[in-house]
């Protein structure tokens, strides 16, 4: 009797094992977890992983199973984003991976992708040179430099009706894209440019860059790079007695850039994908579970993350099974409306988005009507 | 705008001068340039932050215990690197202060969080207008107190014996310990010295950087500055950084961003190659 | 013959790995350490024999990179040459640099220190021809004859040729009178500048080598990621080879092999540890520094001899 009834549960298992075993969905994430950007990086993970628990909280992705998230660190090097893709794709077994935050690490990374043919979803990218590639299995998130710029631009003119625009950028490829984003926007308003300052970033001093800025009689400045960077300078242009109206891309939409800049924030236009005081309860609700979760505030990169595992699901879920390229064609046509607002994609794997503009008042942010 | 890049110029300079001086301390006393001095400036502010801002206890007493507890810090950092190396060759030390310096960093990291942290300034963020040009208080009593904390330590280094014996050590090693003076004391003091200067430097500079795991990269501009006013000379510290300050502001200014940096690395090699003693420099 | 046979067989089971390790992960692991190998057999030559500090590596790598992706990406120039092209690139950086060795210690790392932030920022700069801070994307695959090598193990093979060539390159040089010299200097400078031997000459040559070496590193890792981007060849970068030589052993070449695959595995074994990863890298760097002065070329008792023929002088 004892035998048989062993007999009946390896049988069991036997059938029923392998079903078992694929109720796991394998979502890699990689990115700085260590290293000068680590704060992003780890944003970022914190974004991807509470998406995670509340989708497996419902029950995981229906008809396919629970998530689980395998989180390797690739300190924004693109060698080792490499390592760490190579790993989540040939050790881990996962189904689509979610990284890198620099752009070096995810150009290198996505080769990796389309040649393994992974889906790989980056949530923080904003180059254009992401999805200018040809590479068939990268979706970007992100609203793209291109698009951000263009809005900036057109908002700070024909809104804020500003008249001698100059850029404040760094010189990593982040600023140097923008940069040219905003340039070709001006000049596409038909604006002259006041005039383009660079700095390094982690530079602490901007009074070089920010005395040509007055010297340029600038009534408007638009800063792209991070917003510690700016924070500082913004800080500076105050204490030099320099006064213009601050604008930036969303990497100023981070509730430490206020905390950082200060009084001197005030009035600071950002280009948004998020605000965290977006009345919608959905946002609110996150932005409630994140503090209580993490102790941090939530900004445009855990909100993107949180909005791509969703939409990384939600991809997963329509193809209905871990097949990479059902994934890849279910993502294709996928139109998703998270806390950073409906998002889908074009052919290229760019996002296709709404991006809107914040202000800060009273050391908060407000969305603003275009 | 010519005065206030000068201005401007100083007042970061001051920043790398008080980095230099901890650098100069170390390399005075063991001829050995401390990679990780960098986080000692980081250890410094993180504890000056946390028992101020997290930990409410009063400012001056804050600074004193962020103070003495890096002091603490450079001596344990000394042990754990370099104190046991059998072969204390320039390229072990280097690797040695190198290791030093992720293992601390990571360190912070881990322990105080990724995020970055503004502090206030002690005199007010305001600038106020002098002759037609802006000033930051801030920035004027990082200047003073680098001056001297320079002045400080050159009259240590010349009246005091402890003094005498670090500058003893550095001349000659075997004299020095026929003369009885404890080799051992001695690079004890000096590390424990250059911890407390780079807690000074934190402490001073952290309203104006902000706090981060990461501040310690600062130390390359100390290491310019350093190189710029004569690796062995406290004056020469000072001179430095605010040279370099300077200098960085007006090629930033008059001739490019861009490749400002390159520039002055340029200049520097050019300096080394001709003044190996740096402008200041004495042996 | 012992020797001999230890040689073949471990021959044979190079040759053999990729036929039994079929995981990407680990092939390209041991595909960079091969690469990591070739810059600090290079380095070990500049550093561990002719007794020369330098931060400056990286810049060697970057060049040799940027040439060999440059020519290939833009020019359409064939593979076989646009390394070698490398290489003499790496070589003509350690010729060009030359002059700043006449520092010592504390000096030169310094110097050298610079010139590889120099270098970082003009890649990062010149943005017409670099491709800027983005790099240049779509390295060419190399064709060879019919051959197009873009798995990683076809480059593992051509990785491994490459290390066995400028091994025993090394070999010769450190054998040869030009080795001696370096060897010399190393010891004492002022007693070998006595002698005759011009200090300065012999460790340009030893730049130079190391700059032919670091230059086909990079052509390879160009084009086995088919991309490059400056944040590769920085300071860090140069601060990893430095340690690969003195903690595999300065001096030692064998020690440059152990040293460069033990800081390619390390990080990644010691990724199950998460978040104190780095803080055990660190330690364990300390570790072997203090407690082990030959490096880990020491802990197998040939810290000189093994592969090579040791003269008595």
């Amino acid at each position: 009797m004892r035998r048989l009834a062993i007999v009946l549960m390896g049988f069991v298992l036997l059938v029923c094992g392998p079903a078992l075993a694929s109720a796991q969905v394998k979502i890699g994430v990689f990115g700085p977890l260590t290293g000068p950007v680590a704060d992003t990086g780890v944003a970022s993970r914190y974004g991807v992983e509470m998406a995670a628990e509340e989708i497996n909280g419902a029950g995981g992705i229906k008809g396919v199973g629970k998530i689980e998230v395998v989180s390797v660190d690739s300190e924004c090097v693109p060698a080792k984003a490499v390592d760490a893709i190579n790993k989540l794709i040939f050790r881990d077994r996962a189904t689509a991976v979610i990284g890198d935050v620099c752009s070096g690490a995810t150009l290198a990374a996505m080769q990796v992708a389309a040649q393994s043919q992974t889906p790989m979803l980056n949530n923080t990218s904003t180059s254009r040179t992401i999805t200018a590639q040809g590479n068939q299995w990268i979706f970007r998130l992100q609203a793209a430099d291109t698009k951000s710029a263009k809005s900036l631009v057109e908002f700070a003119v024909k809104k804020l009706n500003l008249k001698r625009i100059a850029i404040l950028h760094d010189n990593d490829a982040y600023g140097k894209d923008g940069a040219e984003e905003v340039e070709k926007s001006l000049k596409t308003l038909g604006l002259p440019l006041a005039g383009r300052f660079a700095f390094g970033r982690g530079d602490k001093d901007f009074s070089a860059q920010l005395l040509k800025v007055k010297e340029a009689n600038a009534d408007g400045v638009i800063f792209w790079a991070i917003y510690f960077d700016t924070a500082l300078a913004m800080k500076q242009a105050r204490q030099l007695g320099i006064s213009f109206q601050g604008l930036g891309s969303d990497a100023m939409g981070y509730p430490k850039f206020i905390e950082l800049a200060g009084p001197v924030s005030e009035g600071f236009v950002a280009s948004a994908i998020f605000c965290n005081t977006n009345p919608d309860p959905r946002v609110q609700g996150f932005v409630r579970k994140f503090r209580e979760k993490y102790k941090k505030e939530a900004d445009p990169t855990s909100s993107c993350a949180y909005d791509t595992m969703y939409v990384l699901a939600n991809g997963i879920e329509k193809a209905g099974s871990l097949d990479k390229t059902k994934i890849r064609d279910a993502l294709r046509g996928i139109s998703y409306g998270g806390v950073t607002g409906k998002v889908s994609f074009d052919s290229t794997g760019d996002s296709v988005r709404e991006i809107f503009h914040v202000t800060i008042k009273d050391g908060k942010f407000v969305k603003l009507s275009d | 705008m010519f005065f206030q890049f000068i201005l401007s110029g100083l007042a970061i300079g001051s920043l790398y001068s008080l980095v230099a001086i901890g650098l100069v301390m170390i390399i005075r006393a063991v001829d050995v340039i401390n990679f990780a001095q960098g986080e000692m400036v980081m250890i410094g502010a993180y504890l000056c932050f946390t028992f101020y801002t997290i930990l409410k206890i009063p400012f001056l007493l804050s600074v004193l215990l962020a103070l003495l507890l890096t002091g603490l810090a450079g001596f344990a950092m000394e042990r754990l690197s370099i104190h046991y190396l059998k072969k204390p060759s320039i390229m072990n030390m280097i690797t040695a202060t190198l290791a030093m310096s992720v293992i601390l960093k990571d360190a912070g990291r881990i322990f105080f969080g990724s995020d970055i942290w503004p502090f206030p300034s002690f005199l007010g963020d305001q600038a106020v207008t002098l002759l037609g040009l802006r000033v930051v208080p801030q920035n004027m009593m990082i200047l003073a107190i680098s001056v001297g904390l320079m002045l400080t330590l050159h009259l240590f280094l010349q009246k005091t014996k402890a003094g005498l014996s670090i500058r003893a050590l550095m001349t000659d090693r075997e004299m020095a310990s026929l003369v009885g003076i404890d080799f051992h004391k001695v690079v004890f003091l000096a590390f424990a010295l250059s911890g407390i200067l780079g807690a000074a430097a934190g402490i001073l500079i952290m309203p104006v950087i902000f706090v981060s795991f990461n501040m310690g990269v600062i130390i390359y501009k100390g290491l310019v500055a350093l190189v710029f006013g004569g690796m062995y000379s406290f004056p020469g510290a000072i001179v430095g950084g605010l040279l370099l300050g300077v200098m960085e502001t007006f090629i930033g200014g008059y001739l490019s961003t861009d490749y400002r940096d390159a520039i002055l690395y340029l200049a520097l090699i050019v300096v080394l190659l001709v003044r190996p003693k740096g402008l200041l420099g004495e042996s | 013959m012992k020797k001999i046979g230890t040689i073949i067989l471990s021959f044979f089971f190079l040759i053999s790995i990729p036929l039994w390790m079929k995981d990407i992960y680990y092939l390209r692991i041991i595909n960079m350490i091969g690469i990591s190998v070739l810059l600090t057999l290079g380095f070990n030559l500049l550093i561990g024999f002719t007794g020369q500090i330098s931060l400056g590596q990286a810049a060697f790598y970057g060049v040799g990179a940027y040439v060999s992706a440059l020519l290939s990406a833009r020019l359409g120039i064939p593979f076989w040459i646009a390394l070698p092209a490398a290489g003499m690139a790496g070589g003509l950086l350690g010729v060009l640099i030359g002059p700043v060795l006449r520092l010592r210690g504390h000096g030169l790392a310094m110097a050298t220190f610079f010139l590889g932030e120099i270098v970082k920022i003009i890649l990062v700069q010149w943005e017409s021809v670099t491709g800027g801070a983005n790099g240049i994307i779509s390295v060419p695959y190399p064709r060879i004859g019919g051959w197009v090598l873009s798995t990683n193990e076809q480059f593992y093979y051509l990785i491994l040729i490459a290390v066995i060539l400028n091994y025993f390159v090394i070999i010769r040089v450190i054998d040869s009178r030009v080795g001696r010299a370096m060897q010399a200097i190393r010891d004492n400078q002022e007693a070998a500048e006595v002698i005759g031997i011009h200090a300065t000459r012999y460790k340009i040559i030893a730049f130079m080598i190391a700059g032919i070496f670091s230059g086909i590193a990079g052509s390879l890792y160009a084009h086995l990621t088919a991309f490059v981007s400056p944040e590769s060849f920085d300071v860090i970068k140069s601060v990893e080879i430095l340690t690969m030589v003195v903690v595999g052993g300065a001096g030692s070449l064998p020690g440059s092999i152990i040293g460069a695959a033990l800081m390619t595995i390390l990080p990644e074994v010691l990724r199950i540890f998460q978040e104190y990863r780095l803080i055990l890298f660190g330690g364990m760097i300390l570790f072997i520094l203090n407690f082990l002065p030959k490096g880990l070329a020491g802990l197998t008792g040939q810290a000189f001899s093994g592969w090579k023929r040791k003269k008595e002088i």
